[in-house]
Order: structure tokens, then C-alpha cells, then sequence
């Protein structure tokens, strides 16, 4: 009864796919499809991929590579600070 | 059915995992944050001074000032009239991600005010997302890295 009622499933799984495509070929077709939507979804990646690639050659990193140099000199900084301290002291 | 429910939980569990941002694989913790700093006094201080007056950077620092209080810090408003047990100083940036829509940045140094100031914590975190929301990211790291520090208390070096 549950393997019937699972094969039932599957059969209408199958010509759900079938009728969306508006394909004649049923499982076959469908499967096809299925595959080349795949691809296309790989390729779509692979161009949003190369696109923020492409932005972060032109825009990015520029931020991050500062926040890495502040990161580097944070000492500069700490003494930078203690020097505002006693500026404002003899204000 | 008790099959499906596993399924379900295991996709529900792991759609929970992915909202975490950092990518520790790219981040590192160097050194552990010293155990004296509990009740100890810190004031907060941007690295980047030019960030000083950014709505975003008063926005992350009272996050961070908040994660460290509720980790048993003790906030010095007025570094100047009461100089304070350590120095902690963030930066924070975002730009166009690789593997990821967006990839932000967040850097903590804590510095020890002793006879000579000496650098006692850093930590760099990566954050990947699929939003640009930097505040939002920054702060949830933050939160992350705080909560993996008092778990890992006492232990040190790269994470």
C-alpha cells in the first residue's frame, strides 16, 4: 500500500514536471530540462562570480586594505590618542 | 514520519547555522584575552580616526561597549579624568565580496596600560554575507567572537 501509494507520488511528480515544461516527452524531456537549468544556474554563478570579481578589482579592497593598515599601526594610533589626552590637559 | 521530522530539523538546524556571518577560516584570534580583564576598566576608541564621527562607528561601538560590559568589563566614559585598565580600539570596513555578495572586516586591539602600553588582544574577523548591512554584520561578529572568547577563556592563539 505505501510503495503504491509512493509510485503514485512519483508518477505525479513526474507529469507535474511534464505539463510545467509543456513537453511531450514526459521523464525524459523533463529530465533534460532539469539538467540544462542546471547549467544555465552553474553559468549564472560563474558570471556573478567574475562580476564581483570585476567590482572589487575597480572598487574594492580599498577599505579592507585600510583597516589593515590601522590594524598594523595600531600603536601609532594608541600613542596619537595619549598625546590628544594631554593637549586637551593643557588646554 | 519520524524520518521526515529528522529531515526537517536537520534543514531547520542548518538553515539556523548558515545566519552566522564569520568566516573563521579567514579570520584570526591572536592571543587570548587576558583573564585579569574581568572588572577590569576599558574605553573604547576607533582606530581609524577619520570614522570618529560616522553614525555607523557610534552604532558598533555601543554594541561592542555593550558585548564587553555583559562579559564582566567595566565602561570608562572619561579616559582623560580616569585613565582605564585597557585600550580598546575597532575598525570596521565593507566591500564587494568574492565568495559572497559582500565581505566585511572588523579589527580589535586591546592594548594594557602598564608602565609601557603593551598590545595584549587581536582579533581580525572576515565576514562573509549576502547583505551589505555593515552594522548589523559587524555587530553579530562581534558578538560571536565575544561569546567564543568566554568559552575558550584562558586558551590562546590563531582560531
Amino acid at each position: 500500500m505505501k510503495s503504491l501509494f509512493l509510485a503514485m507520488l512519483f508518477a505525479l511528480h513526474v507529469s507535474s514536471h511534464a505539463a510545467g515544461y509543456g513537453a511531450m516527452g514526459g521523464f525524459a524531456d523533463g529530465f533534460q530540462k532539469g539538467m540544462a537549468n542546471a547549467q544555465q544556474q552553474q553559468a549564472q554563478e560563474a558570471a556573478l562570480m567574475q562580476q564581483r570579481q570585476a567590482m572589487r578589482a575597480q572598487y574594492g579592497t580599498k577599505e579592507i586594505e585600510r583597516l589593515d593598515f590601522f590594524a598594523s599601526n595600531a600603536e601609532t594610533r594608541l600613542y596619537e590618542i595619549f598625546k590628544e589626552f594631554s593637549t586637551d590637559e593643557k588646554r | 514520519m519520524k524520518s521526515l521530522i529528522s529531515i526537517a530539523l536537520l534543514a531547520l538546524l542548518s538553515g539556523c547555522a548558515s545566519n552566522k556571518v564569520v568566516d573563521w577560516n579567514g579570520s584570526s584570534v591572536i592571543s587570548a584575552m587576558p583573564s585579569s580583564i574581568k572588572g577590569a576598566r576599558f574605553s573604547t576608541f576607533p582606530l581609524d580616526k577619520a570614522k570618529t564621527r560616522k553614525v555607523e562607528t557610534s552604532v558598533i561601538e555601543k554594541s561592542l561597549i555593550d558585548t564587553l560590559v555583559a562579559n564582566g568589563m567595566v565602561y570608562e566614559n572619561n579616559p582623560k579624568q580616569q585613565v582605564p585598565n585597557y585600550f580598546v580600539m575597532y575598525d570596521y570596513a565593507s566591500d564587494y565580496g568574492i565568495t559572497s555578495q559582500y565581505e566585511h572586516a572588523f579589527v580589535m586591539v586591546v592594548y594594557a596600560l602598564e608602565s609601557k602600553p603593551r598590545q595584549v588582544f587581536k582579533a581580525r574577523l572576515k565576514i562573509d554575507s549576502s547583505n551589505n548591512d555593515t552594522v548589523k554584520n559587524v555587530n553579530a561578529a562581534m558578538s560571536e567572537l565575544v561569546a567564543k572568547l568566554s568559552n575558550n577563556s584562558g586558551q590562546g592563539g590563531k582560531q
